[in-house]
């Protein structure tokens, strides 16, 4: 009976690890999509209002959901202290910080970091510019996220579920 | 001075420490001057100071510490929020404006496009000029600018850095508030620059009087046909006039039965005379009064007030 029990729960849990890595796939896939508008009002402010960054970010914090929305509205308050660091620096550290629970792979993050490099300091050309680029690898990554669900999402499922059943067994 | 901290964060930190070491008087700083590859200097109560790397005064410049290129760049990142693009269209006119209307005028490598000016790339020397407030400095001056018909179009006429935007500011203020003599009165003001009332987000930073309506960053000719049509001013306030098409909008204004408070760069009565684009106005006796400053301004001097013939009244 306690043998029975047991194998069920290591069934139960290997089968939840598999499901809950399919589900970060999917949460992946929602924070690119949040990202890709945020990215897009950013566009917006600068390109109709000239607004500055850290009224942009506050603006755009309160319409978007965690971790960006908190994210955004700490990026102005450091803007405002103007405390030394560049923006690149700023940038970086909230990302490093603010964005650590978040599901976004390491490739996302870097990617994340290069728009800070080059946000600011640059005309208002090269500033879209710099943003459409990072749209067009947002739309990558999107789409990879995307395949990533189909294919992924059941393998982990399957493979959470067989690792439970192929741990039972081995115990037994 | 209130806006002390907003000014200081400007500035990279080194720079920052520096300053706040001198721990200049703010209601005396008029200047502060960083040149790449050059010595710090501030400009105190008409008179030039360079800074050490120790935040000590000196007079030898080279006591004084050099600014990097690097400190520079930081500066204007900070000085532009970190967003340089939003201020592209005033880099094209070499300054940008601070909250309070304190103006960083820079100067470096010109970007062209065509024959015209498109941006400022490699900034070398920037300058921070700062405002000052001085409410009462008009009070000499006030009661010339009435005559039976009410408040006279006047002009304004100095030479840079003596104190004719701060003359007018107050000119402003106290036409709008009014006194026991003379009823307030609805003033609309073009803030081309931003220096006059010091807006930020649209708000006048600057006291410019209860009636006071300010159309900012707007360029002088388009801002004063815009308030006409928009606000009903009694009296209309631009600064630095020199342009054709502000002359041209001068026109309308007084067509339009506004009376006139303007700011020109100049030295005398027989300076603007001699100028093409002034002569017809001089001619035609458009402006009724005319304020001559001269560098005793800051000791509260004003060198003359004259009227429509260049009579002197005071």
């Amino acid at each position: 009976m306690l043998k029975f029990a047991g194998a069920c729960l290591i069934l139960a849990s290997a089968s939840g690890i598999g499901i809950s890595f399919g589900a970060d796939l999917k949460k992946r896939y929602q924070e690119l999509r949040i990202l890709k508008q945020l990215v897009y009002m950013l566009r917006g402010e600068i390109r109709y209002t000239k607004t500055p960054l850290p009224e942009a970010f506050v603006h755009i914090s309160v319409r978007i959901p965690a971790p960006f929305g908190p994210f955004l509205a700490a990026a102005a308050a450091e803007m405002n202290k103007a405390d030394g660091r560049c923006f690149g620096d700023i940038w970086r550290e909230l990302i490093q910080t603010r964005l650590s629970d978040s599901r976004l792979n390491r490739t996302d993050k870097n990617r994340l970091e290069t728009l800070g490099e080059v946000l600011g300091y640059l005309d208002l050309e090269m500033q879209l510019s710099a943003i459409d680029l990072y749209l067009e690898q947002l739309e990558l990554s999107l789409r990879e996220a995307e395949n990533s669900i189909g294919s992924k999402q059941k393998l982990y499922q399957s493979l959470g579920v067989a690792g439970g059943i192929f741990l039972v067994i081995l115990l037994i | 001075m209130k806006d002390r901290d907003d000014i200081m964060r400007i500035f990279s930190l080194h720079i920052r420490q520096i300053l706040e070491r001198a721990a200049p008087d703010f209601r005396q700083l008029q200047e502060i001057r960083l040149r790449a590859e050059r010595p710090l200097m501030i400009v105190e109560g008409g008179r030039e100071i360079f800074l050490t790397g120790d935040g000590m005064r000196t007079q030898d410049f080279r006591q004084a510490w050099t600014v990097s290129a690097r400190e520079l760049q930081e500066t204007m990142e900070f000085v532009g929020k970190y967003s340089l693009y939003a201020y592209e269209d005033e880099l094209k006119q070499g300054y940008l404006t601070l909250r309070g209307g304190h103006r960083v005028g820079v100067s470096g490598k010109t970007v062209l496009e065509g024959d015209k000016v498109k941006s400022v790339r490699y900034i070398s020397c920037i300058n921070v000029r700062l405002s000052h407030e001085i409410p009462g400095c008009a009070d000499a001056v006030l009661p010339f600018l009435y005559n039976e018909n009410g408040i006279c179009d006047t002009l304004i006429v100095s030479p840079p850095r003596c104190g004719k935007t701060t003359l007018l500011r107050d000119l402003v203020r106290q036409i709008s508030n009014g006194n026991e003599m003379f009823r307030g009165r609805t003033v609309g003001v073009v803030d081309e620059r931003s220096e006059i009332c010091g807006c930020f987000m649209g708000v006048p930073g600057n006291d410019v009087g209860i009636r006071t309506d300010v159309m900012d960053a707007c360029p002088k000719a388009e801002g004063m046909m815009m308030l006409i049509r928009s606000m009903a001013p009694e009296v209309i306030a631009v600064d630095e006039i020199g342009k054709y098409e502000d002359v041209q909008a001068i026109e309308t204004v007084l067509c339009s039965g506004c009376r006139l408070l303007a700011t020109v760069h100049g030295n005398d009565f027989a300076d603007l005379q001699s100028r093409p684009l002034f002569q017809r106005m001089m001619t035609e006796q458009v402006f009724q009064r005319y304020i001559i400053l001269g560098n005793s301004f800051r000791n509260g001097k004003i060198r003359a007030v004259l009227d429509e013939r260049g009579k002197r009244l005071c």
